[in-house]
């Protein structure tokens, strides 16, 4: 069986989720670290008192209390009316934020194909628990969107969207700017999944900063194909050579050496250290993602381990 | 230190090293590869300026160890020689070797050419001293007398133009002899520098010249630019040096060919001659020699040649050499062949028998013509000189009754009269033609009738083998010999033989006259001395050489003398080189022939006179090994010794003579070496920086 994101042997790209990963899929629910109040009834408990089958207080009774909810046999016992209180289950906001820029259009495995599938993968586990699920895409700020998504029947349409996003030409990324129009945009509480190489060559603690809002509870996932973890392994990587950006179109001249592969791997892990200590600092998981690494085990192992999906 | 190549090494130098310096100033043209970003790359890297065509010079120790191969690599360009160098003197005299052997390619260039960049590079070192330009073959000639023009000597050097003539050396020092005396006389030296391979004809290695005519040279250092270096010779020579045919005297169908070759590798060869007639091949020899002695003295390792083949007419005979080697002008050799042809000699006498037919006979004269001088008179009317090589393919000459001319006229006891001295060559026996300033005068009354033979002009051709130590003569007379001519026998009397030649024409005189056996028993005629002195008049004299032999080839230095009716006004030769006769009487006199090969007149001319073969056929010159030793020899001023100074062969040297042979030895090699030992640990400390 060929691994989803494997190409099929026709040469077009496999579905994003296979039906045998959506059954497993089925038993997982994305799992904020805060409690967050949400719009309609849901499957999950809020900090509101409200109509569910989970007993939460009592309370005395006041006039104008809803007599269904009063505690008969507490009455009977203590000769006062208390009502009780069951918790309010609301939805969950989860919205997935997906960096479209040219630079995630790089690696092999490809790391926007990559973050397709696993905003693919959370995005039915939030619908299949009739969560609010809401796709952006950003670039130099946010692009498409597809928002409000609830219950298993729109799970055709966010695959379809996914599958229909392409890489932004001659839009260098800005993170902090698409950041901030999320957190403009997206008043509703909520679980924030950011995936994205954050390769920003702005102040990403700006982006950080309005990631970490208190109604987000944001995870930060960095996609890293094996090429930019070893330049080694790109084909003809070697000589001297002139290194383009493709978001910018920088022209870095370098002569490809031990010393240089080596000084690129301090920076990296360097930068990686950087972006994890800056979202550890605003309260902002940070997670690394190795394309090399098949995105079923990234959904179903590490993001529970790390307590995103339960 | 000397450069060859000064100016090519300064123009690659101009165009090197600001290349090499641009590189390193001026960014790489890079591969462009697209990388997700370059933020990470941007703090690697430190040559990030991608803005401007230049960048700060950094201290590189690649830049400096390629700086240095490079400056290396000019610096062998430029062909520097060491301890070579300008003589300190008061007057410097090139002398640059034309000969055949300075054709040879065996550095590359001809060696001629590395002769005359040597000598523009020497000119170049002199201080404004007065410099004059000899250039040798077997004869040598001023190109520039001294002067301190330096456009003039080079000029005079650059217009040396190569020869595949010999070599003779002393035949430049000959010319040296006045400028060594004159500085000698105004206390200054004399410093002779003389480009050559090496190979020259001297006295002790060939031909044999006395001790009394050799130059002195005082006041003077020879030093030796020798322009073939062992260690430079990348390719040896093979070269045909004889090759001759003679026809059968039986069977005159059958030619016998024979030929030499030598080789001067210091490696065995094997290749292959071919042997053509008229363009179609006859035969094919393996050659296969061995490895020649380094030791330039040693004979060259030769083989000889030998097929017969079956040809009656006219034809031209080629030899090639099947191999590519250093010299080229010696891979081939041209004859033209000669259908049969037997002698035809007019005997003018008033006897009715000449002892001369019985010498005409023994030599197998096919055609003796005995005549009275009327009928020379007639014959002279209708011409002498006979019309040239048959074209029907004749072998019997006899057959043909109304032959034209003659090739010898031998006149015995009767002088031609003024009005018909013969324009072939001539032999007079007991009297003389009517040439100014030649007379005989008879045996006076009174006077010895025996006469000795004191001296014999034993280097001439007509005296070879006629051995006349104790030859006598009866009554001889003497002759009256003109200053031009050339005495052959002195007797106790005075000359007894000379020769004499007027117009191209030669005419041998022999004073004693002939006389019946029953007379003098002792005479001359009857002697075997007598025998082997007309054999070489019939060789040697008029068209009896041409006649008798089977082929005709020339060599280079020859000058040819034809009859003016066969001749072609123009003969154009290999490359652009021509022989234009000029036209004296009835003969055509040629120049001197200076290059080896075909020459074809450039009308339609009959044969052999359309065609001129001219062949190398120089052992000398075939030999391209370097010699390191310059075998000079010069004579010793009269009263005075010296020592030899090192490095010569030669005899002695003069009062305050200095010989010596700078062999200037190529640094290029070594340059070389170095360069491309900078080069390997330039790539050695590349790869390791660039180890991954």
């Amino acid at each position: 069986m060929a691994h989803p994101s494997e190409p099929q042997p026709d040469g077009k790209p496999a579905g994003l989720i296979s039906p045998a990963l959506l059954r497993q899929l089925d038993k997982l629910d994305v799992v904020s670290r805060k409690l967050l109040s949400g719009k309609l009834q849901g499957e999950r408990r809020s900090k509101q008192r409200g109509q569910s089958v989970e007993f939460a207080d009592f309370r005395n009774y006041v006039v104008g209390d809803d007599l269904r909810r009063i505690d008969w046999n507490l009455y009977a016992r203590l000769d006062k009316l208390f009502l009780r209180l069951f918790l309010e289950e609301q939805d969950l906001t989860v919205t997935l934020l997906i960096d479209a820029t040219a630079s995630m259009n790089y690696g092999e495995p490809n790391k926007l194909l990559y973050a397709k599938k696993i905003a693919a993968a959370l995005g039915y586990i939030g619908l299949s628990h009739h969560n609010r699920v809401s796709v952006y895409t950003f670039a130099d700020g946010l692009k498409d969107r597809l928002i409000n998504l609830r219950g298993k029947r729109p799970v055709p349409q966010l695959l379809s969207f996914l599958e229909a996003i392409e890489p932004v030409a001659d839009a260098p990324g800005d993170l902090a700017e698409s950041a901030k129009e999320l957190a403009l945009q997206q008043p509703a509480p909520g679980v924030v999944i950011v995936l994205s190489d954050w390769f920003d060559k702005g102040e990403i603690k700006d982006a950080v900063r309005y990631l970490s809002l208190p109604r987000f509870d944001t995870y930060a996932m960095q996609i890293l194909s094996p090429q930019e973890q070893d330049p080694l392994k790109m084909a003809q990587f070697a000589g001297d050579l002139s290194l383009e950006d493709v978001e910018d179109g920088h022209l870095a001249d370098v002569s490809i050496s031990g010393a240089l592969i080596n000084r690129y791997k301090a920076n990296l892990a360097g930068y990686l250290d950087h972006v994890q200590t800056t979202c550890a600092q605003r309260g902002v998981m940070h997670m690394l993602a190795d394309t090399s690494v098949p995105f079923e085990q990234i959904v179903l192992k590490q993001l529970r381990e790390r307590g995103m999906v339960g | 230190m000397t450069f060859l190549t000064p100016g090519i090494a300064s123009i690659f130098a101009a165009v090197a090293l600001p290349t090499l310096g641009l590189l390193y100033f001026l960014k790489l043209r890079r591969r462009r590869v697209k990388v997700p970003t370059t933020l990470l790359w941007q703090k690697s890297v430190e040559d990030l300026q991608v803005n401007t065509p230049f960048q700060k010079f950094k201290n590189n120790l690649l830049f400096w160890l390629q700086l240095l191969a490079v400056c290396l690599l000019l610096f062998a360009l430029a062909r520097p020689l060491l301890s070579g160098g300008a003589a300190d003197a008061d007057r410097v005299a090139i002398v640059i070797d034309t000969s055949a052997s300075m054709n040879a390619t065996d550095r590359g260039p001809p060696r001629l050419d590395v002769a005359k960049r040597k000598a523009l590079a020497l000119i170049d070192s002199l201080e404004a001293v007065p410099i004059s330009v000899i250039r040798f073959h077997d004869e040598a000639a001023i190109l520039a007398d001294f002067t301190t023009d330096r456009a003039q000597v080079r000029r005079a050097i650059q217009s040396i133009e190569p020869t595949d003539r010999g070599s003779n050396l002393i035949a430049a020092l000959d010319l040296l002899e006045p400028a060594a005396q004159r500085a000698k006389t105004q206390d200054q030296t004399l410093a002779a520098h003389i480009f050559t391979d090496g190979k020259t004809t001297t006295p002790g290695s060939g031909q044999q010249r006395s001790a009394a005519g050799s130059p002195v040279l005082e006041n003077t250092t020879i030093v030796y630019e020798p322009v073939a270096a062992a260690a430079e010779g990348k390719r040896a020579n093979a070269g045909i040096t004889g090759f001759s045919i003679r026809r059968d005297l039986v069977q005159p169908a059958w030619v016998d060919v024979f030929a030499q070759v030598v080789w001067s590798g210091n490696k065995p060869l094997q290749a292959t001659a071919e042997l053509t007639l008229d363009g179609v091949r006859v035969r094919s020899f393996p050659i296969d020699l061995a490895a020649a002695k380094t030791e330039a003295e040693a004979p060259l390792p030769s083989q000889s040649l030998r097929t017969r083949i079956q040809h009656t007419g006219p034809g031209m005979l080629i030899l090639k050499l099947l191999y590519s080697d250093a010299l080229e002008a010696d891979n081939t050799a041209r004859i033209v062949v000669a259908p049969a042809q037997d002698l035809r000699v007019l005997i003018v006498t008033e006897r009715s028998f000449s002892p001369m037919q019985e010498a005409a006979n023994a030599y197998g004269v096919a055609e003796i013509i005995q005549a009275d001088t009327a009928d020379y008179a007639q014959a002279f009317k209708q011409g002498l000189t006979r019309s040239g090589w048959r074209t029907n393919n004749a072998l019997d000459a006899s057959t043909t009754t109304k032959e034209e001319g003659y090739d010898l006229v031998i006149f015995d006891g009767v002088a031609p009269p003024a009005q018909a001295i013969p324009t072939i060559d001539a032999v007079y026996i007991g009297t003389t033609p009517p040439l100014t300033g030649l007379s005989r005068v008879p045996h006076q009354q009174g006077g010895a009738q025996v006469q000795r033979v004191i001296r014999t002009h034993a280097d001439h051709p007509l005296m070879r083998y006629a051995v006349m130590d104790d030859q006598v003569f009866f009554e001889p007379g003497r002759l009256v010999v003109p200053d031009d001519g050339v005495i052959l026998v002195t007797l106790e009397s005075g000359p007894a033989i000379a020769e004499v030649t007027r117009s191209g024409v030669r005419h041998v005189v022999i004073s004693p006259p002939l006389r019946l056996l029953q007379d003098a028993p002792w005479q001359w005629p009857y002697q075997l001395s007598f025998l082997a002195f007309m054999q070489n008049t019939f060789d040697g004299l008029g068209l009896g050489e041409l006649a008798d032999s089977a082929g005709l080839a020339s060599q280079p230095g020859d000058n040819l003398i034809w009859p003016q009716s066969q001749t072609a006004a123009t003969y154009l030769g290999p490359g652009s080189s021509e022989l234009t006769p000029r036209l004296i009487d009835d003969r055509a006199y040629f120049p001197a022939i200076h290059r080896a090969g075909l020459y074809s007149a450039n009308k339609k001319t009959r044969p052999p006179y359309d065609q001129i073969a001219v062949n190398l056929l120089n052992p000398t010159e075939s030999d391209t090994r370097p010699i390191e030793v310059l075998p000079i020899a010069i004579a010793a001023t009269p009263g005075s010794s010296s020592p030899n100074a090192s490095g010569t062969s030669g005899q002695t040297t003069g009062v305050n003579q200095t010989i010596s042979n700078q062999v200037q030895q190529a640094l290029w090699p070594w340059l070389l070496a170095i360069a491309l030992g900078v080069v390997l640990i330039e790539w050695l400390t590349y790869t390791r920086r660039m180890k991954i």
